[in-house]
């Protein structure tokens, strides 16, 4: 072995660490054993670790320190215990609510009774005044119906949902008339009764009022005096069956 | 052992580790109350996150390696910490005094203050014996290459402050190192 290789093999040579494999530390110490220069070099190097190395370990430990980490961890212990704790208790308070919320529901859904919803229709061919007494009955609701239908059509009554509002909707149904050729057929015509205060229908006026596909057409009939309107949904053609022409509101 | 089972590995692991981990802390942070918090810190979060040790007889770099991302994320936070420059140190070593003078405590940690975290660690862990080039390389995730560099350098100025003669440079081919190097 060369000086250059020794000396390179020095600076990863440790006393304490095998950092060279067997071959290489044997070469290097046949060499350090031939080599004054190079044993020198290695004994300062290694004197130098040595001193430095000492300084550096020369560290003196606080004498709670041990106690105080170990009073640390068995703090973080209870906290952990305690923040599972916790976690477990919301969780199982969520489980709980959850529970209770879906058990209130499943029990709280309606059945069907269709004796109780036939002894509380409203009777075909009611009178307007008849149906307003029944909406109030019924639902609780003071309701003003148009004047100007055929209530001789009228079918049934109930309370519906359009656009996101309750409003009294009823249906009119023309039965055939086999002896006239041109009321040969069936019509029906579901009416829904808007009120102002629930719709704009001051802005609904300037849309078009009629709308349809053929089989089935939609018809805006609003109030010039300000009251409520009817949207009719209708099958058919005239509906001179439903409204009494002379008391239709242009 | 899986926390929070069994607090007897837990002590036993603070026993056999807690001086070293705190002669690291302290010379990582030169503050006595600093390297307590770290030390204290370090077992804190090793207990936590004791399911990520698979090997206990990893335990010591791995508290090691706690302890060091603990300092770096708190010097993150503290910012600003003027150190030396060692582009100008030479690898190759000079000629040390054949009587060593005794190292100063505080002119050693002053020293070691000056360095940047990138050769301080690296020389901490050098002289601390039990850790390899190897363990060494892997608690700063570097290359080998990179960390025989850094200690070489590291080695000769501590040398330079703390064993050379007054005024006296023992590399002899520095170039443009600041504070007295």
């Amino acid at each position: 072995m060369d000086c250059k290789t020794a000396h390179m093999l020095l600076e990863f040579h440790r006393p304490h660490s095998a950092e060279l494999d067997s071959d290489e530390t044997d070469a290097l110490e046949n060499h350090l054993r031939d080599c004054s220069d190079c044993a020198h070099l290695a004994h300062t190097e290694q004197q130098a670790d040595e001193h430095l190395g000492a300084a550096v370990r020369a560290v003196a430990t606080p004498v709670d320190l041990r106690e105080r980490i170990l009073k640390a961890l068995a703090n973080g212990r209870r906290n952990r215990w305690r923040r599972r704790l916790h976690w477990s208790a919301a969780a199982a308070a969520i489980l709980l609510a959850v529970g209770f919320g879906l058990g209130y529901r499943l029990s709280a859904r309606p059945t069907i009774d269709v004796n109780e919803i036939v002894d509380n229709l409203v009777a075909p061919e009611s009178s307007a005044e008849e149906i307003e007494e029944w909406f109030k009955t019924t639902y609780g609701v003071k309701t003003t119906l148009p004047r100007s239908l055929r209530y001789s059509n009228f079918i049934t009554a109930s309370r519906a949902e359009r656009q996101g509002k309750l409003v009294p909707r009823l249906l009119f149904l023309r039965k055939p008339d086999r002896q006239d050729k041109q009321q040969d057929r069936q019509d029906f015509a579901e009416v829904w009764v808007l009120s102002p205060d629930q719709f704009d229908l001051k802005a609904s006026g300037k849309k078009p009022l009629q709308a349809g596909t053929g089989r089935i057409n939609v018809e805006l009939m609003l109030n010039q005096d300000g009251g409520n309107a009817c949207l009719i949904l209708y099958s058919g053609g005239p509906l001179d069956w439903l409204i009494i022409p002379e008391q239709v509101a242009q | 052992m899986h926390f929070p089972g069994n607090r007897q590995t837990v002590e036993r692991l603070v026993n056999d580790h807690y001086m070293a981990l705190y002669r690291y802390a302290y010379r990582l942070s030169g503050s006595a109350a600093d390297a307590d918090d770290l030390t204290q810190e370090a077992f804190c979060k090793a207990q936590a996150c004791w399911s990520q040790l698979r090997d206990e007889s990893r335990a010591k770099p791995w508290l090691f390696q706690i302890l060091r991302n603990a300092f770096l994320h708190k010097r993150r936070k503290e910012q600003n910490h003027p150190c030396i420059s060692l582009e100008g140190i030479d690898e190759v070593p000079g000629r040390l005094p054949e009587s060593l003078p005794p190292v100063d405590p505080e002119e050693l940690q002053s020293a070691l203050n000056a360095l940047p975290e990138v050769f301080r660690t690296p020389i901490i862990l050098y002289y601390f014996e039990d850790f390899s080039y190897r363990d060494i390389a892997e608690h700063m995730d570097l290359p080998l290459g990179t960390v025989m560099s850094r200690l070489a350098r590291a080695k000769i100025y501590l040398r330079n402050r703390l064993l050379a003669p007054d005024g006296q440079v023992l590399a002899g081919q520095e170039r443009g190192a600041s504070n007295g190097l």
